[in-house]
């Protein structure tokens, strides 16, 4: 387990191609999970967002895709996990809120829950989504009100969590003013 | 009767293959039957004499359509003699008692493509399915092995309605359905659902596993029908009763016969809804559900009997 007490992410052993997505700077989770790779009979492949640092490691047996802008990264790895197809499993490191908005393409793309595995790192941000103007914005955890981005209502998070979305919903503090406004 | 079993009447008897015929049934009050979703069964009961045999039978018929039920049997002399009852005493216009659907093999709804596998008469449970994918919209293919074109059940609807999406494999011209090839590059979000012999669906999980598919994504069912075996005592602790369990009789048949109502819903040692307590004696274990460390002090009644002269049970 990682200090905040996530278990570390495996490759599995069964699978026939890894795919890694992370924005995430640190050496840690990354490094390690491709050096476990490594024993494992499956090729890697490693998405990144940002422009960070170099990652250690022995990147020239890798295929390492580097992106600033998360649509065209999510985009490439639609591409790189459907030319897999079956047998391919996707790890995510990094930001909740990325992890979660990566995982809920995946879904998309017909993965299922068992074929992704997830690792937080970082200060917990989170997706919320407004239910009264449909933006997704981004939270920390421990928000529990914010001030829509989209509407300028002010909301409440609530625990009720979409996976399609990869989001917490939001309702406005408000709500009965909020549904006569609208 | 037991409390919402459904009463039908036989319209009509198709002799399929040499060793399968399909019956199909209408509510016996000209009602709708009940409505059910692809890869349902029902539990048909036969009188025969005093005994009432129980089995589960795939339904073989659209679920967008619920005038008339359709089931297939593959004869098996060597069984207890319900598919020997139904091919030889079953006669259209007769009618029969059946449980409502109820389904140990539907179709995943995530789906982005279905590959269904079939040996012999484990293509009835298919037979339920194409409508349902075709409403879903999505990928679909079906393998089909059959002994002989004389032995290939349904063919000419398969045929009909999957065109090019069939792909049959005749043993007569040694082709055999081969897993590996079959799996092999399907799309992301493909379920495989394999109905047929063990060996068949072992072979299937094992190559899935191999080409790196998760779990979830390989359904399976087998026909198991419960074998006969040696007559028995079961001693039931809590009602104080004793059942005798005859040769050709099942455990869950005989405590049934005397009165004893235990839940079930496969009747083929799979789905483990029998389960019982067991508190004395050594059981035979014919399921194929129970872990090593259950079979110590649990048993499946509808395929499972006695090691020894007597069993306690905890009913």
């Amino acid at each position: 387990m990682d200090k905040s007490g996530h278990p570390f992410l495996m490759p599995d052993r069964y699978a026939r191609r890894h795919v890694v997505v992370t924005d995430w700077n640190g050496h840690d989770a990354v490094s390690r999970f491709l050096a476990l790779a490594q024993d494992t009979a499956a090729p890697v492949d490693l998405f990144r967002l940002d422009d960070a640092i170099e990652l250690c490691g022995d990147s020239q047996t890798l295929q390492m895709q580097r992106y600033d802008d998360i649509d065209v990264l999510i985009g490439a790895v639609i591409t790189a996990v459907r030319a897999a197809g079956m047998g391919v499993r996707v790890y995510l490191v990094g930001h909740e809120a990325f992890a979660a908005r990566v995982s809920a393409s995946m879904e998309a793309c017909g993965l299922s829950r068992r074929e992704i595995q997830c690792q937080p790192c970082g200060i917990a941000t989170l997706q919320l989504f407004c239910v009264h103007c449909r933006k997704i914005s981004q939270g920390n955890g421990a928000q529990r009100k914010i001030t829509c981005p989209g509407c300028n209502r002010r909301l409440e998070v609530r625990h009720h969590y979409s996976r399609r979305l990869g989001a917490y919903l939001a309702v406005s503090t408000d709500v009965d003013a909020a549904c006569d406004a609208s | 009767m037991q409390a919402n079993m459904l009463r039908v009447r036989i319209c009509a008897i198709e002799q399929l293959t040499p060793d399968i015929k399909a019956f199909c049934m209408r509510a016996i009050d000209e009602k709708a039957l009940a409505g059910f979703s692809a890869g349902s069964h029902v539990l048909v009961s036969m009188q025969h004499g005093e005994r009432v045999m129980r089995n589960a039978y795939s339904l073989a018929s659209s679920p967008l359509q619920l005038e008339n039920y359709r089931i297939a049997v593959r004869i098996q002399p060597q069984s207890r003699g319900g598919s020997v009852f139904m091919h030889e005493k079953v006669r259209v216009g007769d009618s029969l008692e059946i449980s409502p659907p109820s389904n140990l093999f539907p179709l995943d709804r995530t789906a982005m493509k279905h590959v269904l596998i079939a040996a012999g008469v484990g293509i009835t449970p298919f037979m339920s399915y194409l409508p349902e994918i075709k409403a879903m919209g999505v990928g679909h293919e079906l393998h089909y092995g059959y002994r002989s074109p004389r032995h290939a059940a349904f063919i000419d609807e398969l045929r009909c309605h999957w065109g090019g999406g069939l792909h049959a494999y005749r043993g007569d011209l040694a082709q055999r359905i081969d897993p590996e090839k079959i799996l092999d590059g399907q799309p992301l979000g493909t379920h495989v659902y394999v109905c047929g012999p063990r060996t068949l669906i072992e072979e299937t999980i094992a190559v899935a596993r191999g080409l790196g598919w998760p779990e979830g994504h390989v359904h399976w069912e087998r026909f198991a029908s419960p074998a006969p075996g040696a007559a028995f005592q079961a001693y039931c602790a809590r009602s104080q009763r004793e059942i005798n369990v005859a040769a050709e009789v099942t455990l869950l048949e005989a405590l049934e016969a005397a009165g004893i109502d235990v839940p079930n819903l496969c009747r083929g040692g799979v789905c483990g809804q029998c389960q019982t307590e067991l508190v004395a004696g050594e059981a035979d274990h014919r399921d194929s559900f129970l872990t090593d460390v259950d079979k110590h002090g649990k048993i499946m009644p509808c395929v499972s009997r006695a090691r020894g002269a007597r069993l306690v049970l905890n009913l």
